[in-house]
């Protein structure tokens, strides 16, 4: 074919131009030792660390999110070890008032050191997290879940809620467990009647006292699904006094003839067995519940406890009912050490899942950087090699140029 | 043969020579000019045809310019294919860059954004945590914004550029014309022409790297050169201009001043960035808007079903989308007929994971209404009908609502719904204090004191708070109580009074627990309740019947046949999918069994009924009550909480599921499975009870005075049914209320919002309320629902999540810069052939122009010697003579 002189200065041209090109982009990458820049160098290789890099990102975060579960699962354990350790010193105690030798006086101190311990119990109870909120309120934290009511009953102010952290796609661990579950819903040795105020409006103080089975065998014909003690208006009482009402839940068929029973602060009201008052000022239209229950809080164990070894007689009848007590509260205190050793297993196995899917992430996050590596990082050796290659190539079409350029007919004229 | 005859020859070759010589110098000084084609004088030998020898030297026919007009035509043709494709991939490698730097990464504000909420949700009452949740949504905004502008900007700079390269066609269109006029004159006169067809070539070269064009010869000389798909650009001497319209659109000005036609301009620099910004730059902004709504309306949407710190839901974290002034601004009226319509138009955000990334037109048709809207990514009609005079009218397609409001539609308006492209523009962060972070879940549960077993219930997930249950502030309407009525069954309450829970309307009673794993505690929020109690099918028989023994007696229920079919959400139609046929006299629980074995449908049934105004004389015959054949005396005296102590000291009528409970007026009366209630009453004829029915329709029973002769009743019960969504159960029943089910059962939403998960071993008797979450502060389940936002697939079909869209819409760029790089090479190298090949017909080699300088040197010095040999020839001849 024939060649015109322009034509062929310019291919030479073009091709340098394109060597060149070649040569600025292998040295660009191995200053900056990726392989490509953008996804159009290499649009599979880009989606693929894209992924990757995502992937990373998501395991990065769930292993932040391990990091603060197991700060929160530690307090919590070092919580549980320590209640623990005042249920064993008040177990302790708990025998040694069992000790029929023991005088009147005796029992007393007793009774002192394990309010103490009881006091020391709820305050751990009331455990505080870093955050302000309380350990054991369930998802409640803005309030202290343990309180004492005017009529000396323990109420617990939070929620069953268990909060949850993810771990791993699949995975979200419980990093709480509620003061419900640890500290009130727990075995009792025996049947048990339990209280509580039913979401009464402002305005009334009344309060209900702890209510206490006081005759076994009238206990066993106690209503189930409880009783409620309902205020009733004024007017129902011939002068016009506080009065109310005792029905059953079930069916609102009042029990024992409780009809507008005129009310007196305090005063011990029975019903089936179980004894109980009502402090305060209560208005017309609140209500009090009164159930029977197979679970006691370990704190209402302890109010019983304490209360029997103040005040039971010693000798005589007295003995028997204190023998019983000493053995229902250990068998409460047993059940309650229980319920804080099954929460702690169940941290011990929060805290081996963490650690499995932890170190499952850590070997998955290393292989995806290896791979990303694969795909996105220089080969050094090859980089440097095809540079070389390059320049050579650059450097004879440079000098193979300038040969062919020089000739010209022009010089032989 | 004369002498001057050989003096003419010597002469003619001079001349010849000369001409080859000066057009040889032509060659080589213009080597290097673009566009020259080499010439060629052509030689011809002289002769005539009279007397002597014919011999007259050599003639100069013509300076021919050496050129292949296909050769030519084919490198205008590469030409344009490679500019346009070193157009487009010089756009595209901008748009690639930007969108694979990592600074700007929307993939980055992705994983900040969720991060900070997981953070959120390990610390839910921390205010620096919640504050980082809006800092890093303004973050993720801002990106969006960044990009979106960086790729609006390119869009501006590449309209400036059309611009630019619109203004070099017309200026190259004209000085074609130009030489066109030229030429013809030229042709005329007969004039030398090359100069001039070169200077036209490389025009049309120039042009060809602009646009696409086609040309056609006209005469000898002249040329017609076309755009398009065959709009006239040049004509002889006359000429068009080419425009961009306001919309961006090319456009040729038409004859004397009529309305320009659009031109498809594939081609060229101006065909490439047109196409960059119609494939490409247009697409990604609508792919990022789309990205951007989707996002803001899901988050939204979740965020709403939390409950702050202060106990409220969650108002909008984003933007609404909803807005007044985004509604309206997303249609545009596209042509003259919808400037002068008076209709107002919206587009609301509906559904935002079904949105796509495209652009609608709307149009209507005639001044009916008839519309039909088109989706302009892939032409398809995503809707079409009338809208009729009734206003204001929803059209729905795509997640989008158009609505269409009053005033008047001009036949022909065309409206342009541009939801995508705005997307970026309606996002925005709208809560401003961290407080306002909704990540808790709107309901706890409580379990009952006195509960025996060890059944636990959690919330699972939030579905709608839309529903009424979610309408009240700080409370739910109502709050529930959970029941169970049995070790393997519950109800569920409405708990307003705690003590006193009352049934939720529509009821939910007998739903089944199977203990083991977790068990969903309600119906989900598809399904579809039905109760059927039948009009009057359980209702009492007007006479009473009399019966001398305590044998069963029928029920009022008469026959009928329920027909279960699938509906076709699309077309309506319906699938048959079984029946069954209820027996004269069934009982609610043996229908409820035969409607559990139909696919999609899970039965209950119960029977109530209530006994009043109990009496009893006192003397004679004593009150006696029969409750399914069970004899039940009563002592003198007794009252209904009497009659009620005695059913349930019945052993026979517990493990029948039978109950009473009395509050002293009433005594209610349940069978738990839905068996029949029969009740035979004697006495004496003063004695009775009253008996009402569940609608409150109710019947004596009275003594009939001594020997066994009883006044009988049987009731049967209601069924209760939930079916899966798109089923319908229909009934042949020809007697209103002569079957347990009305003729069409209405079948109301079984869900109530939400939905829990019961776990555990619950016991008879236990129960469970549902509150509003008002004190839970360190619920985080809302955070983990929006955490989980990040890895969950649910943009679009197949669903992907949120980072694989944008990754998607990466790897899209990435992919077509990559291949129109490739493509931009290969037209390359085939444009470097059609040069070389224009080059080898028509370049210049000054090797081959020394030579022939040497060459018509040579024939210069050799005719200059023929003159001089003439003179000789003379000077001899004349000597001679002398």
């Amino acid at each position: 074919m024939r060649i015109s002189t322009s034509q062929m200065h310019s291919q030479s041209v073009n091709q340098m131009l394109d060597l060149q090109r070649q040569a600025a982009d292998t040295q660009n990458q191995i200053a900056s030792g990726r392989k490509y820049r953008t996804a159009a160098d290499d649009p599979l290789g880009a989606l693929r660390v894209e992924r990757l890099n995502r992937e990373l990102a998501v395991r990065e975060q769930y292993q932040r999110n391990m990091d603060l579960a197991e700060s929160e699962l530690r307090l919590e354990e070092a919580s549980l070890d320590q209640a623990g350790n005042l249920l064993q010193r008040v177990r302790e105690l708990t025998v040694q008032a069992g000790n029929p030798v023991n005088s009147v006086q005796d029992r007393a101190f007793i009774a002192a050191e394990i309010e103490t311990r009881m006091n020391e119990l709820m305050a751990l109870m009331n455990t505080r997290l870093a955050s302000g909120d309380y350990l054991f309120g369930g998802n409640v934290g803005g309030q202290p879940p343990f309180v004492r009511d005017a009529a000396g009953a323990i109420l617990y102010q939070g929620d069953e809620g268990q909060r949850a952290v993810q771990i791993d796609g699949a995975i979200r661990l419980p990093v709480n467990d509620s003061g419900r579950r640890l500290f009130v819903d727990i075995p009792a040795s025996r049947t048990t009647a339990v209280g509580y105020a039913a979401d009464n409006p402002p305005g009334g103080s009344g309060a209900l006292t702890p209510p206490q089975v006081v005759d076994r065998a009238a206990f066993e014909a106690f209503p189930d699904g409880g009783v409620v003690i309902e205020f009733q208006p004024l007017g129902d009482d011939p002068d016009g006094l506080p009065n109310f009402t005792v029905r059953r839940i079930g069916d609102n068929r009042v029990v024992g003839g409780l009809e507008n029973v005129r009310f007196e602060a305090g005063a011990a009201v029975t019903v089936a067995g179980v004894e109980f008052a009502i402090e305060g000022s209560p208005r017309a239209g609140d209500r009090f519940v009164v159930e029977a229950t197979d679970k006691q809080g370990v704190l209402s164990t302890l109010d019983v406890l304490i209360g029997g070894l103040r005040s039971l007689p010693a000798g005589g009848v007295g003995d028997d009912a204190y023998q019983e007590l000493i053995a229902d509260s250990l068998n409460n205190i047993d059940n309650a050490m229980g319920s804080i050793l099954e929460v702690r297993s169940e941290i011990g196995a929060r805290m081996g899942v963490m650690d499995s899917v932890r170190g499952l992430h850590e070997q998955v996050s290393e292989l995806s950087r290896s791979v990303k590596s694969g795909i996105e990082d220089v080969d050094f050796a090859k980089a440097i090699s095809d540079l070389n290659q390059q320049t050579l190539v650059l450097q004879a079409a440079q000098q193979s140029y300038v040969r062919v350029s020089r000739l010209s007919l022009f010089d032989a004229i | 043969m004369s002498n001057s005859s050989l003096i003419n020859i010597g002469l003619s070759g001079v001349r010849a020579h000369q001409q080859a010589l000066a057009t040889t110098g032509q060659n080589i000084t213009n080597a290097s000019t673009p566009g020259y084609s080499r010439q060629r004088v052509n030689l011809e030998a002289q002769v005539t045809t009279g007397a002597g020898t014919g011999m007259q030297g050599v003639l100069v026919q013509g300076v021919e310019r050496i050129v292949d007009e296909a050769t030519l035509g084919q490198l205008r043709l590469d030409t344009s294919s490679s500019a346009r494709l070193d157009a487009l991939s010089e756009q595209l490698a901008q748009v690639d860059l930007l969108l694979a730097d990592e600074a700007t990464s929307l993939n980055r504000g992705f994983d900040a954004f969720f991060a900070a909420l997981q953070s959120a949700a390990s610390s839910p009452t921390s205010l620096p945590g919640r504050q980082l949740v809006l800092s890093e949504a303004e973050g993720l905004v801002m990106r969006f914004q960044s990009l979106d502008g960086r790729l609006r900007e390119q869009r501006a700079a590449v309209n400036r550029q059309a611009q630019g390269e619109i203004d070099a066609v017309n200026r190259l269109a004209t000085s074609i014309g130009e030489l066109n006029a030229r030429l013809t004159g030229l042709e005329a006169q007969d004039g030398n022409t090359n100069a001039l067809l070169d200077q036209r070539d490389e025009l049309l070269r120039q042009l060809a790297e602009r646009v696409d064009v086609r040309t056609v010869a006209e005469g000898k000389l002249g040329m017609n050169v076309f755009v398009g798909k065959g709009q006239a650009l040049v004509v002889g001497a006359t000429v068009r201009t080419l425009e961009l319209s306001a919309s961006g659109a090319v456009t040729v000005s038409g004859e004397a001043g009529g309305a320009g036609l659009a031109v498809d301009v594939r081609g060229g620099s101006l065909g490439g960035l047109l196409g960059f910004r119609e494939q490409t730059l247009d697409p990604v902004i609508n792919d990022l808007g789309r990205l951007a709504l989707a996002f803001a309306g899901t988050v939204n949407e979740m965020h709403g079903e939390g409950l702050d710190l202060r106990g409220a839901y969650g108002g909008n974290l984003f933007a609404d989308l909803n807005a007044a002034s985004a509604v309206d601004n997303r249609v545009v009226a596209a042509n003259q007929m919808a400037n002068a319509s008076t209709v107002t138009l919206g587009v609301r955000i509906e559904e935002p994971t079904a949105l796509m990334a495209s652009e609608y037109r709307v149009r209507f048709l005639d001044v009916g209404g008839t519309f039909e809207v088109r989706r302009e990514s892939d032409g398809t009609v995503v809707a079409n009908g009338s809208i009729g005079a009734a206003r204001p009218q929803a059209v729905s397609f795509d997640g989008l609502s158009l609505e269409i409001g009053e005033g008047e539609i001009r036949a022909g308006a065309d409206f342009r719904v541009t939801a995508a492209a705005l997307g970026v523009n309606d996002l925005g962060v709208a809560l401003r204090d961290p407080r306002d972070l909704a990540l808790a879940g709107p309901v706890a549960f409580l379990t009952g004191d006195a509960n025996q077993g060890s059944g636990q219930i959690a919330l699972s997930t939030v579905d709608d708070v839309g529903t009424p249950l979610f309408s009240g502030t700080g409370e739910l309407l109502p709050p529930l109580l959970v029941r169970f009525t049995a070790d393997n069954r519950y109800e569920v309450l409405d708990a307003t009074d705690r003590l006193n829970p009352r049934p939720l309307n529509p009821p939910m009673w007998g739903l089944p627990f199977v203990p083991g794993g977790v068990q969903a505690l309600l119906p989900d929020a598809d399904q579809q309740l039905i109760v059927a109690d039948g009009q009057d099918a359980n209702a009492l028989p007007d006479a009473v019947a009399t019966s001398l023994d305590l044998g069963a007696v029928a029920n009022a229920v008469g026959s009928e046949t329920l027909r279960l079919s699938r509906i076709d959400p699309q077309s309506g139609a319906a699938t048959a999918l079984g029946s069954v046929a209820i027996q004269p006299g069934m009982s609610a629980r043996a229908v409820a069994a035969a409607l559990e074995q139909l696919d999609g449908v899970s039965a209950a049934a119960r029977t109530e009924l209530t006994i009043s105004n109990l009496r009893d004389n006192g003397i004679g015959e004593p009150l006696t009550v029969a409750v399914n054949g069970e004899r039940l005396v009563l002592a003198p005296g007794s009252s209904l909480d009497d009659l009620a102590d005695a059913i349930s000291a019945s052993a026979t009528l517990r493990d029948a599921g039978i109950r009473a409970r009395s509050d002293g007026t009433t005594l209610t009366l349940t069978a738990e499975r839905g068996d029949d209630l029969s009740l035979h009453v004697a006495g004496d004829v003063t004695d009775g009870i009253t008996v009402s029915d569940s609608r409150g329709a109710s019947l004596d029973l009275d003594g009939a005075g001594p020997g066994d002769v009883f006044a009988t009743v049987s009731v049967a019960g209601s069924v209760r049914l939930l079916l899966e969504s798109g089923l319908r159960l229909e009934s042949d029943s020809a007697v209103p209320g002569g079957g347990l089910f009305s003729a069409a059962p209405v079948a109301q939403p079984a869900g109530l919002g939400f939905q829990a998960g019961i776990s555990g071993r619950p016991r008879a008797g236990d129960t469970f309320e549902i509150r509003f979450n008002d004190a839970g502060n360190l619920d985080n389940y809302n955070a983990l629902a929006l955490a989980e936002l990040q890895v969950r697939a649910m943009l679009g079909d197949p669903p992907i999540s949120f980072s694989e869209a944008y990754s998607g819409i990466v790897e899209k760029v990435g992919i077509r810069t990559s291949q129109t790089r490739t493509d931009a090479q290969a037209a390359e190298a085939l444009l470097q052939q059609s040069v070389a090949r224009r080059e080898s017909v028509s370049g210049v080699n000054l090797d081959e122009e020394a030579a022939n300088l040497i060459k018509f040197e040579q024939g210069y010095n050799a005719s200059a010697r023929v003159v001089s040999v003439a003179k000789e020839i003379f000077d001899v001849l004349l000597g001679a003579v002398a």
